[in-house]
């Protein structure tokens, strides 16, 4: 059995064939590359657990970041609303002021005169008929 | 040149003086309605000028906010990208490691010898690689 140094080859021998027992037999590049296997495996478990915790890292990042982008839009829409309702109370109110408390006594003074008025009107109207 | 007989005018009123009463107080709630009516107006202008810019500012903030993740899924795929890249570029470095080390391995057994004279040698390294009892 010529072994090939390029390629990895392998053969089965028998008992006394000649071998001390029956078994697997392997060329050079063979068991060369059967020695390297555990380094192979242990290189490409590193660099796979490494990627794997950088893509997942790298889609935390993303879904941090949409919802930081969501928080400060929430907070801009609240802002915003505040906003526009405290500029809307104050124009309400600046309305009921100018109608209400400053002239509320005229106000008050003026329904009871025409209140007055119109009951003695009405007293006279009906009265006369 | 009108001459406004005033004896004339107030005899008029006397005597018409419900009628009067009535358009006078009428004028005035027409008035008040008016008034109120106005007031109630603005308050609706107002609020409705409030709402207005409600959904400005709120268009805004989302088209901002459309931007802001489109951006940052531009940044995520371009990340992802890199990775890829480093990924396959570390698996060809692996690729030569293995290849270097198996060519290095070969060579150790050429030169040692350790095929016919120093079989201990590899019998050793298969050992501590793999637990496996040499049988000489």
């Amino acid at each position: 059995m010529v072994a090939h140094a390029e390629s990895p080859q392998f053969t089965i021998v028998g008992k006394n064939e000649p071998a001390p027992f029956e078994g697997v037999l392997f060329n050079k590049r063979g068991i060369a590359e059967l020695l390297v296997l555990p380094l192979e495996y242990r290189l490409e478990c590193d660099l796979e657990v490494e990627y794997r915790i950088d893509v997942e890292s790298t889609e935390f990042q993303l879904e941090r970041q949409n919802f930081q982008i969501r928080i400060d839009a929430l907070n801009r829409e609240y802002d915003l609303r505040v906003e526009q309702k405290d500029i809307e109370i104050s124009t309400l109110q600046e309305a009921l002021l100018a109608q209400a408390p400053a002239r509320k006594w005229w106000w008050f003074v003026g329904g009871v005169a025409a209140g007055v008025v119109t009951t003695y009107g009405a007293y006279r109207v009906f009265n006369e008929q | 040149m009108l001459k406004v007989d005033w004896l004339k005018v107030l005899n008029l009123a006397k005597k018409n003086w419900k009628e009067i009463a009535i358009i006078i107080l009428l004028l005035t709630v027409i008035g008040k309605m008016r008034y109120d009516y106005k007031q109630l107006e603005n308050t609706y202008e107002v609020s409705q000028q409030s709402l207005q810019n409600q959904i400005e500012g709120l268009q805004d903030i989302h088209a901002e906010e459309l931007q802001r993740k489109e951006r940052a899924l531009q940044n995520y795929r371009q990340a992802l990208d890199l990775l890829e890249k480093e990924y396959e570029k570390e698996r060809d470095e692996i690729t030569i490691v293995v290849d270097e080390r198996i060519v290095e391995i070969e060579t150790t057994i050429d030169n040692r010898r350790q095929f016919t004279e120093n079989k201990e040698e590899l019998a050793e390294q298969v050992t501590d690689t793999f637990g496996f009892q040499y049988v000489p």
